[in-house]
């Protein structure tokens, strides 16, 4: 069986093709979004999910979250006494959703289909490649997330010929894809994207305007826990403003109280700047897939960014439309994954669907210019594999060296749009040596073959010898070797994992302390109490005794959670 | 068998401008292949699904043929593909596109249509959502205008609130302003570095592979402008530095004095024959009025300063100049002391030797050829740029230009390369016409020869092809 996992910035879900349909997975706790979010509990487990989200504000030292922005970075994310890799933290998330699918379907699960933002670069492909290695799935396909929507939208579509876009806002990045419907063939016409534009965004616009308004002082930046709180407070007035023409964030920060009132008006101009960012890369799309706007059948939302009003109103005023809404933002992309996972197993109801997709940017190597003066010039981008081809694609270039008598030719790979190579992105250095004779004949074939996953090779001829050399791109730590895989997975088995079946009680501790941290004088001690009274109950390890318990403390949490004036969290 | 024919073999089908049948053979062969597991064979099917379309699109071109097997055209098939296209239409495109009343669509204004059909409406949209239809042409027209009228320092201002117009928010307006920028640019280019640049960096013109919105003409324009800027950035900063000098003094100065039009007559002269498009674009309008006085005083002088550069050259032009004339002086004097000890032997009864005389000669004259550049050794050339887009109208230039121009004689082997290289990935898109092109066969030689040997003294030029190959 294969799995489809949408593997977010802030929530991930997992989703199975069963039936001809594809199906949700439910975690332990009910839900289908499972918080991206990994902590270490006091006993040295490890949590993930909701609790893991409660815990960013009571334990923010031993708790992570938004990793996959570091996806194919070197940057650690300190766990109490270990640190972790971004691909470590996003396998444990995996880990975790493999174990949900299996006890749904009821059988081992070692095959998935992973979404990652189209515009994810190679090495960050490979980190998540290597996060579902780590957690014990063979990473089937790696699809991208704007196409993955698609595909969920089209299976429901009858119109014979139509072309749409999908606008996929999620917690941390942002991709637009135009795709193109014909008899039972999906084809991606054109893909951009913005790796650093997401909900979370908006979020920290309104942690900015708290300080800026309540006269915070900087110092609180530094207190952890309650930046957090914070945080998820400026997420839950986000949220309310989905609904509510206003909202009001209080906090505590050294008994002191500070408070905001934030209106949907008020938000939207707080948000301007980021809303102006949402335009650039479907301005790039339409134009790549040389379209008007005005030409686009529909619009589908994607990312539960796309919830908020006022990115919907943006949508609806460049489009000049109303988006589609008959698939939840939140949802889409892992059922996407779930009908890739259909797709790949070639399950006969898919027999007359077929998806093809492009690569998002274009990939070339550094050359030397001979200006018509006469000079050479470096630093120039020569591309090998343009933007939105189609995929798998392979292209040849022949490039010759620059001096007489050159020993080594060092191919500088790059990946983006500039003409000039110091405005893209080095993804490494492939160095082929070159054999004696004249400048002239030692030319050397360069072949950057492109796969469905979204994943680079690079293959280097000299023509002369037709000797070949291969690229494992080098030069850039973001990635783990195949060694390094072999060590962080030892270390990864040794970490005890908070057993499943008791998921629902830690996370309702979890909680619980996260309501406890946020309430004041009797209240406080009233709700301690009764935290102390589960935990006493758990120890007994009595069944029977401790599902009335914990019946009795979710009312309480839920009456002191309402009672300061907290929305629910959606989640539960 | 023809490039296309063999597309449409692959897709199993005969050939035809039926888009949709072309699609649908595309859809049945894809479904047969393993994406992941058989690259290749996708490859192939792509190429040859693109090559298919591709001619599909050049319907009305008459000289796109395809051997003989396509009778079975109706013109009533040609012009529902047309339509077909034309909705999928590209802004690049625009002499395909149906023309549209002016406000709405004014890229298309300075193309022409290609058939006639009744105008496309402007698309529809819920009254709620977009503001009411004459709004944004009216918020066009505003924009545009502000944008001609304000100076350099206001524009980036101006830009931005012409952005951040509420009129303005449907993708497509932006289209259309940009549309307008470029048609305003290119029309009026006269100062306008400024609202160029800011536009650029906007609209993504600077991009490799830019699709800017505008008219054929406006887009070739900013291409050209967007290569040079490159180019002139390209140089040594001193000299960059006296060209800006250059172009603020134009404009400051109506009648330059001696010294000025000396100074910088011949750097204007360069940058207006090495980089046009950007010249016009950075010499402000007063420059460009000013510019034909500057030109009259350099037309006077400039036999003058020839002349006394020649003088300057012949003494002292280098270092190496003036050891060689030294050098020369000095050999003078040996020859000289040597035929007054010659005449002096003679007189004295000694033959002399006569080698010494011939020999000193030489190296003098060596010596003065020797000055100037030292001898080109020609360099193998690099990997080329193709700047621009392949599009169908650049290959069409690029046809016509190959066709038309008898320059491929000129021995610039860069230039021949490069050219060829644009009409290969012509072809290879599909969007050459000529089949069996007897200049393509030549010139792939010479790209061959220009990027394998290094140097193309051996390798045959294109000559102009005989009347009866067209």
């Amino acid at each position: 069986m294969i799995i489809g996992i949408d593997l977010g910035t802030t929530h991930s879900l997992a989703a199975v093709w069963k039936d001809g349909r594809p199906h949700l997975v439910v975690n332990a706790l009910g839900a289908c979004l499972t918080p991206s979010c990994v902590s270490i509990d006091e006993d040295g487990s490890v949590l993930v999910g909701q609790a893991a989200r409660d815990r960013l504000q009571t334990h923010p030292a031993v708790t992570a979250s938004l990793f996959k922005r570091y996806m194919g970075s070197d940057k650690s994310f300190q766990l109490g006494a270990r640190s972790f890799r971004a691909e470590e933290l996003s396998s444990l998330v995996l880990r975790s959703l493999k174990a949900d699918a299996e006890a749904m379907l009821g059988e081992p699960v070692t095959e998935a289909v992973i979404t990652v933002p189209a515009y994810f670069s190679d090495s960050q492909r490979k980190a998540t490649r290597i996060a579902g290695q780590l957690a014990g799935l063979q990473v089937e396909r790696l699809v991208n997330e704007p196409t993955a929507a698609a595909l969920a939208y089209g299976l429901h579509q009858d119109e014979d010929a139509t072309q749409f876009l999908v606008f996929d806002l999620g917690g941390g990045t942002f991709d637009v894809s135009i795709l193109e419907m014909f008899e039972g063939v999906m084809e991606v016409r054109a893909t951009a994207g913005d790796n650093f534009l997401g909900g979370e965004d908006f979020v920290n616009e309104i942690v900015q305007l708290f300080f800026a308004e309540t006269g915070l002082p900087e110092a609180a930046r530094a207190d952890g826990g309650f930046m957090q709180q914070l945080v998820a407070r400026a997420e839950r007035a986000k949220r309310a403003l989905s609904d509510s023409e206003s909202a009001t964030l209080t906090l505590h920060w050294q008994d002191r109280e500070h408070t905001l009132a934030l209106t949907q008006e008020r938000f939207r101009v707080i948000s301007e700047p980021l809303l102006a960012r949402l335009r650039g890369p479907v301005e790039r799309a339409l134009r790549d897939a040389s379209i008007r706007a005005g030409d686009i059948d529909n619009v589908v939302l994607a990312g539960g960014a796309t919830r908020s009003p006022v990115v919907r109103q943006m949508v609806t005023r460049m489009f000049g439309r109303f988006p589609a809404m008959d698939i939840n933002p939140d949802e889409v992309v892992a059922l996407g994954a779930a009908v890739m996972a259909g797709l790949k197993a070639r399950d006969v109801a898919l027999k007359e669907v077929v998806m093809t997709d492009v690569c998002p940017y274009t990939l070339g190597v550094e050359t030397v210019h001979r200006m018509p003066g006469g000079g050479e010039v470096d630093g120039y981008f020569s591309p090998i594999i343009e933007r939105n081809t189609v995929v798998p694609a392979s292209r040849v270039k022949r490039y010759v060296p620059v001096r007489e008598g050159q020993r080594v030719l060092a191919l500088e790979i790059f990946q983006g749009e500039a003409r000039l190579v110091r405005d893209n992105i080095k993804l490494g250095v492939l160095e082929v040596p070159l054999p004696t004779g004249p400048r002239a004949e030692a030319s050397v074939e360069v072949r950057f073959t492109y796969d469905v996953n979204g994943l680079l090779e690079v293959e280097a001829t000299v023509v002369a010898t037709r000797e070949v050399h291969r690229l494992v791109i080098q030069g850039n730590s973001g990635v783990l070797s195949e060694l390094e895989i072999a060590a962080r997975l030892g270390q990864l088995a040794e970490l005890k994992i908070h057993p499943r079946d008791k998921a629902g009680h830690r996370a309702l501790v979890a909680q619980a302390e996260r309501v406890f941290q946020q309430l004041r004088g009797d209240a406080r001690e009233r709700l301690g109490d009764e935290i102390s009274r589960f935990e006493l109950t758990l120890e007994s390890q009595d069944e029977r005794q401790i599902r009335p318990a914990r019946e009795r403390l979710r009312k309480a949490v839920g009456f002191f959670e309402r009672d300061s004036h907290f929305d629910p969290d959606f989640v539960f | 068998m023809s490039a296309v024919t063999a597309a449409f073999e692959r897709l199993g089908i005969a050939p035809t401008r039926d888009v949709k049948t072309i699609k649908r053979a595309y859809a049945v062969a894809l479904k047969a292949i393993d994406q992941a597991g058989e690259r290749e064979a996708f490859e192939r099917l792509r190429q040859a699904y693109e090559q298919a379309l591709a001619w599909a699109a050049r319907a009305d071109n008459a000289g796109d043929d395809l051997d003989s097997e396509e009778e079975d055209e109706d013109e009533e098939e040609d012009d529902e593909d047309q339509d077909d296209h034309d909705r999928q239409g590209d802004f690049d495109r625009p002499g395909h596109h149906v023309p549209a009343p002016p406000p709405v669509h004014p890229r298309r204004l300075d193309s022409p249509s290609s058939f006639a059909s009744p105008p496309v409406q402007p698309p529809a949209a819920p009254a709620t959502v977009a503001p009411s239809p004459d709004e944004a042409p009216q918020a066009l027209r505003h924009w545009t205008e502000q944008l001609r009228d304000a100076p350099p320092e206001a524009v980036a201002a101006v830009f931005e609130a012409a952005l951040a117009d509420p009129r303005l928010l449907h993708l497509d307006s932006h289209a259309q302003l940009e549309a307008r920028i470029a048609g305003l640019l290119h029309g009026d280019p006269a100062g306008r570095a400024v609202l160029f640049d800011t536009a650029a960096h906007r609209f993504h013109w600077t991009d490799r592979n830019a699709r800017p919105i505008a008219g054929t003409d406006a887009a070739h324009w900013i291409s050209r402008v967007v290569n040079q800027g490159l180019q002139w950035h390209a140089q040594a900063p001193s000299a960059t530095a006296l060209q800006q000098q250059a172009l603020a003094t134009v404009a400051s100065v109506a009648a330059p004095q001696q010294e000025q039009a000396r100074r910088f007559a011949e750097v204007l002269a360069d940058m207006a024959s090495d980089f046009p498009d950007w010249f016009a674009l950075h010499l402000a309008p007063q420059g460009h009025a000013h510019l034909p006085a500057w030109q009259a005083v350099r037309a006077r002088l400039a036999p003058r300063w020839a002349r006394q550069a020649e003088r300057k050259q012949r003494y002292f032009g280098t270092r190496r100049k003036t050891v060689n004339t030294l050098l020369g002086g000095f050999f003078v004097l040996l020859l000289a002391s040597a035929v007054f000890s010659g005449v002096m032997s003679r007189l004295l009864g000694n033959p002399a030797p006569p080698t010494v005389a011939a020999g000193n000669s030489n190296s003098n004259t060596a010596g003065k050829v020797g000055v100037g550049a030292p001898p080109a050794t020609p360099e193998p050339v690099l990997a080329y740029e193709f700047t621009g887009a392949v599009t169908l109208d650049s290959c069409e230039s690029a046809e016509e230009f190959v066709h038309e121009s008898n320059w491929l004689q000129v021995g610039d082997s860069d230039a021949v390369a490069l050219l060829a290289t644009r009409a290969m990935r012509c072809q290879d898109k599909g969007l050459w016409s000529r089949k069996d092109d007897p200049l393509m066969t030549c010139l792939r030689a010479e790209r061959a020869a220009a990027l394998g040997a290094g140097r193309p003294e051996e390798a045959q030029r294109c000559l102009r092809p005989e009347a009866g190959s067209r």
